[in-house]
């Protein structure tokens, strides 16, 4: 019974869903104004349950000497709420700091190591014929064009006019616009990937409107 | 000092006697800079005065400006407009003026802190009469007034491009739910190299490893990831792999709690704590990540399945499944770099432009990409799920898109045809 309703319930909210093709309408609102409710709400349970209260709480409260070292988690958090007022939100400027710092420091430093790194070493290729096959150096040969491409597109400072008009600058701008097509192509492989990903999530949802809820498959 | 007086003059002046401020203190810096100034004010501004020669080209005898600017001052007039405006516009207060710090002395400077650090609030709003209440009143009973209907016609045009609209929308629904009903699961799809190779790691791994899978996706992505994990997990448990799993996201918690339950009951030899665990979800994302790199030894120490693993080098394989590129980055920067552990994944078919390096350059072991990723490995795994039976409508789908692509196309190329003549 309870799968039944909660087929239901799916069907007739993608179908809510579905109904801004005719126009925006009451019903979509609705659906759409219930989905985000219900992630809210669900995110703040799974954060309560999840992490507040066997991280944090559980053991406080079954030990608190042990792990005594968890009360400067909990005072940061307490300091977060004081944001709420004006008079106090400066006492939730240590949190943010904490948290900007910490996320600062571990997104620049494993952007650096675990990307930059590596792609930086992987466009370094062999571009003549003689140890490898010949498919892979016209592969090697459209990357390390499309990566220098790409970068001369977003070099803007070339310096004066001279400069511009010079071997430099000529290379600079026959790189720009190789580096334009490159950048073209990216972007249309990146929008018919998209397509494809919502294309799979329309066959995904009429899958479930002809099979869960009509059974017709 | 001189200078800085006469910029200020307009302003005192303007003021009643007894509210005229004192003059600002000048600050100690400016102070200093003036003492050690190498030349007095007046040696730099010397010759100022004199006509500069591109004015002296123009023909414009300098005598005549100036007694027509003598003229212009002299003029006491003001116009009516601003006559009338007199003694309604309130006097602007000066700004205040920092009293300390290396900005004192300085009028009207911005206060960055309450900006970013103190949350905004709107403040109790006072309403002063206004000079144009009669005006405003005019236009209120204007506003009021109920609106006359009026035919609107719709054009010919407009009403052509929002029946293709429908057309279009009709066809796309048509081609999907048609390769939903004629769809079956013998279809004959090629492989790709990745997920060759992502089969090929799996398969690779004994009895008894263990396999990390981090579920970071969430129900928009859902349709395409779901199909990958129940392959996957299907993959690893034939192959007798214990599997740790958990999530970066809280949707992720969920959606990776269904896909256990449904692999685990296929295979009814797997018990829990001992053969696989859920830990659930994860808070703080990149630090999240690296929390479990850290303390995954500890987290799985009061299970049967901790025995042995005492941290991430303890760990056969990761798998990331990642619904967006940031949750992918984040798998990748924070834990394959620093740790140098196997990884595979499987994502989103819009993170695949961005995954797509990390495989190449060989951080990732073997990469699925979108539904089609998930359909090949079902097809390389002999287990034929949901993602082979959703290629046709895919597949249809793709085709009724480029075609209509195709037709705008050329649409477009007659009508501008049509418009050079």
């Amino acid at each position: 019974m309870r799968e039944l309703l909660g087929t239901w319930v799916a069907a007739l909210l993608t179908l809510m869903v579905f109904s801004y093709l005719i126009s925006d309408n009451p019903l979509f609102r609705l659906a759409e104004h219930l989905f985000v409710g219900s992630a809210l709400g669900y995110a703040i349970v799974v954060a309560i349950q999840d992490v507040l209260l066997p991280c944090l709480f559980t053991p406080l409260l079954r030990d608190p000497v042990a792990y005594w070292h968890l009360l400067i988690p909990l005072l940061l958090g307490l300091l977060l709420l004081a944001k709420g007022r004006v008079s106090t939100a400066w006492l939730g400027n240590i949190s943010v700091g904490f948290l900007f710092g910490v996320g600062a420091a571990l997104a620049i430093g494993g952007a650096l190591v675990g990307s930059l790194l590596y792609q930086v070493r992987d466009t370094m290729l062999p571009l003549l014929p003689g140890k490898g096959d010949g498919g892979a150096v016209i592969d090697n040969l459209i990357l390390v064009v499309g990566t220098l491409g790409s970068l001369a597109y977003f070099y803007f400072t070339a310096g004066g006019k001279r400069e511009r008009s010079g071997l430099r600058g000529g290379a600079l701008r026959l790189g720009s616009v190789i580096g334009k097509w490159f950048i073209m192509i990216t972007l249309g492989a990146l929008f018919a990937n998209a397509v494809m990903a919502r294309v799979s999530l329309l066959v995904g949802r009429l899958q479930f409107l002809l099979g869960d809820w009509l059974g017709i498959l | 000092m001189r200078c800085r007086a006469s910029l200020l003059a307009p302003y005192d002046e303007g003021l009643p006697p007894e509210e005229a401020p004192e003059p600002p203190k000048e600050p100690e810096w400016l102070e200093r800079l003036e003492e050690e100034a190498p030349w007095e004010p007046e040696e730099i501004l010397e010759g100022v005065e004199e006509e500069p020669e591109w004015l002296r080209e123009l023909g414009a005898p300098a005598d005549e400006v100036r007694v027509a600017e003598e003229e212009m001052a002299g003029e006491e007039e003001t116009a009516p407009w601003l006559e009338a405006l007199e003694g309604l516009v309130e006097e602007v207060p000066l700004e205040p003026r920092e009293k300390e710090g290396l900005l004192a002395g300085i009028e009207g400077a911005l206060r960055v802190e309450p900006i970013f650090a103190i949350p905004h609030r709107i403040g109790e709003v006072t309403v002063s009469p206004l000079a144009g209440a009669d005006q405003a009143a005019r236009f209120g009973s204007l506003v009021s007034q109920p609106l006359a209907p009026v035919a609107v016609e719709k054009r010919p045009r407009a009403r052509m491009a929002g029946i293709l609209s429908w057309l279009l929308y009709l066809i796309l629904a048509a081609a999907v739910a048609g390769g939903i009903l004629l769809a079956g699961g013998n279809i004959n799809l090629p492989l790709t190299q990745a997920t060759a190779d992502f089969y090929r790691t799996i398969e690779s791994l004994d009895e008894g490893s263990v396999a990390l899978i981090s579920h970071d996706y969430d129900p928009g992505t859902a349709a395409e990831i779901t199909p990958q994990a129940s392959a996957i997990l299907d993959h690893l448990m034939r192959r007798g792999v214990k599997i740790v799993n958990l999530s970066l996201t809280p949707e992720g918690q969920a959606l990776a709690g269904h896909a256990l339950e449904s692999a685990v009951s296929d295979h009814e030899g797997y018990i829990q704590g001992r053969d696989y665990i859920n830990l659930g979800y994860v808070a703080g994302n990149e630090a999240g990540a690296r929390f479990i790199a850290e303390g995954l030894g500890a987290r799985l120490s009061p299970y049967p399945l901790g025995e042995g693993v005492e941290g991430l080098e303890d760990v056969d394989l990761i798998v990331i499944l990642a619904g967006s590129q940031e949750h992918l980055r984040r798998w990748v920067e924070q834990v394959q770099a620093p740790y140098n552990v196997a990884m595979v994944a499987g994502v989103s078919a819009q993170v695949d432009p961005v995954a797509r390096p990390y495989y190449r350059s060989g951080q990732l072991k073997g990469l699925l990409s979108g539904l089609v990723g998930a359909a090949e490995y079902e097809r390389v795994n002999h287990h034929p799920g949901v993602a082979l039976s959703r290629m046709l409508p895919q597949a249809a789908a793709h085709l009724v898109i480029a075609l209509f692509i195709l037709l705008g196309n050329f649409a477009y190329l007659i009508e501008r045809l049509r418009a050079r003549g």
